[in-house]
């Protein structure tokens, strides 16, 4: 698929900006299933975020102050206030 | 609630009634919301955790575990969209097609100035709105929600220290906050650090949009005005009254000879347009010059010129009156004084777009106009992340990517073939597409 002489497929830099969005787009929906429910598929989605190469999501979804807003996080500081 | 009104309340009818399923569907809100809520009757707003979340029947058959799962399908599919995108970009290497665009790569950390893939991580890192706009602020609403403080200090970050993640350390910060709860640091942090940064935001926005105002009114609409009102009273005073249709005068080309008769008027006028046009006081607005595309008449040589032009030579009327006046070959209406009308009209909108182009640079991930980036001195930023210069030098290497990739290659070709991989995942259902990459 290479059809450029410069080593790249031009047409995928026009996916790219859509393709940000949608990941935008999901992790925020991953962060309010978080909000919603605790169990191993939403577990995953914040390891996901944690391994992502993009900060900002870690910086916006997985810090400790925005966890405390998900189950997860109000279960661990009510085991830890225990 | 007044009775009369009451009744054309719609909450309040609403109120101990059951929702229909009608009136659920026409909810939903298109994309956002999948799954609608079953039927309910509305009441005081119940709280979290009254219902524990396995019995929750979110409507249509669906229980939460469901909307979980189509998420996890979602982030799934995105990620097979980044492997894919990264793939096709990987070997990424375009020669700079100036030397700017050089200069600009090897700000990011290319050591030749060649493009690649992770010259172009950067650059995009640098213009993500998320980060980009709190460094150039040297504050962060975002962290000062987290933290109680949103001020970024330190240094600028060199251009090529900038990665995807140089985030982390926000994170970190945002983890020292001890036992803080989240509504305490909230409090905190919505406290003068805030206002602040608000306030701040606030002077440079109206500072920028005066900055704006001025340059349109004093630079683009003052001297139209000023042209047209002057012009048009030269032009009624100088043509002869003995032709036929008055409103001709103001289509009829004013003369040597026409200004030269009545050179006393004309000279009061061209001093009020030398005064209003080239002389705009700098309390006014300091950075005034003459618009070049704005065409005044220059009756010494009978033509059209350039504002800043007609402004530099300050026309002296005093040489034209005491020129001998040459005979006139000018006599009768032609359409180039009506095509140079419409040429006037054309000028003054295609400088307009002109302007504004020049203000605001076209399709890229930027929203620092260049000529603004005297308003954000240094002095002004607080703290680490990139300078103006950074983010310059990242959009110039955006604008030369995408340059490139509309201008060589096969680009249909290429374009179909990118189509073809990303139809191939939406169309087929994510179990599918696993098994086929096995």
């Amino acid at each position: 698929m290479r059809n450029n002489k410069h080593g790249y497929v031009p047409a995928a830099l026009m996916f790219d900006r859509a393709i940000r969005q949608m990941r935008d787009h999901v992790e925020y929906e991953k962060f309010l299933c978080r909000t919603i429910k605790d169990n191993d598929v939403t577990k995953q989605f914040k390891e996901n975020t944690e391994v992502h190469p993009e900060s900002k999501y870690r910086f916006m979804y997985n810090s400790k102050t925005v966890n405390e807003h998900t189950v997860a996080g109000k279960k661990a500081k009510k085991d830890g206030d225990r | 609630m007044d009775d009369s009104i009451r009744k054309y309340t719609q909450v309040d009818r609403l109120v101990g009634q059951e929702i229909s399923e009608e009136l659920l569907d026409s909810l939903i809100t298109e994309g956002r919301v999948q799954f609608a809520p079953k039927p309910t009757t509305t009441s005081a707003v119940s709280q979290p955790g009254d219902t524990p979340d396995d019995d929750l029947d979110i409507g249509g058959g669906k229980s939460i575990d469901d909307m979980i799962d189509s998420v996890k399908d979602n982030e799934d599919m995105v990620k097979l969209l980044e492997d894919m995108r990264d793939d096709m970009l990987k070997d990424m290497k375009i020669p700079p097609a100036s030397d700017d665009i050089a200069e600009a790569a090897k700000k990011l950390g290319s050591p030749d100035g060649t493009i690649t893939k992770d010259i172009m991580d950067k650059a995009q890192t640098i213009l993500d709105p998320v980060i980009m706009e709190p460094n150039l602020q040297g504050y962060s609403s975002v962290m000062a929600a987290l933290t109680g403080n949103g001020n970024i200090d330190g240094d600028f970050l060199a251009c090529n220290e900038v990665t995807k993640g140089m985030m982390d350390e926000w994170n970190a910060r945002a983890d020292d906050e001890g036992d803080l709860t989240a509504d305490e640091l909230h409090k905190q942090g919505s406290g003068d650090s805030v206002t602040r940064a608000r306030e701040s935001f606030s002077k440079k926005m109206a500072e920028m949009f005066r900055y704006i105002f001025n340059m349109l009114w004093w630079e683009m609409i003052w001297p139209r005005l000023v042209l047209f009102f002057l012009e048009s009273t030269e032009r009624f005073i100088a043509i002869p009254i003995d032709t036929p249709f008055l409103i001709l005068r103001f289509f009829k080309k004013l003369t040597k000879k026409n200004y030269l008769k009545y050179g006393p008027i004309h000279k009061i006028l061209n001093k009020l347009k030398i005064l209003l046009l080239c002389k705009v006081p700098t309390n006014a607005w300091d950075n005034y010059n003459p618009d070049p595309e704005i065409n005044v008449w220059d009756t010494k040589n009978d033509k059209f010129v350039p504002l800043d032009q007609w402004c530099s030579t300050s026309i002296d009327v005093k040489e034209c009156v005491n020129e001998v006046p040459e005979p006139s070959t000018f006599n009768t209406v032609d359409d180039q004084e009506n095509d140079q009308w419409d040429n006037n009209v054309d000028d003054m909108q295609s400088g307009l777009r002109n302007k504004l182009d020049a203000l605001f640079p076209g399709d890229s991930d930027t929203c620092i106009p260049s000529r603004f980036n005297e308003l954000f001195s240094v002095e002004d930023f607080e703290g680490p992340g990139m300078s103006p210069e950074c983010a310059e030098a990242a959009k110039k290497v955006m604008e030369a990517i995408y340059d490139d990739a509309v201008q060589f290659g096969d680009y249909e070709s290429s374009q179909a073939q990118a189509e073809q991989g990303l139809n191939f995942i939406l169309n087929n259902n994510i179990k599918g597409a696993k098994k086929e990459a096995g």
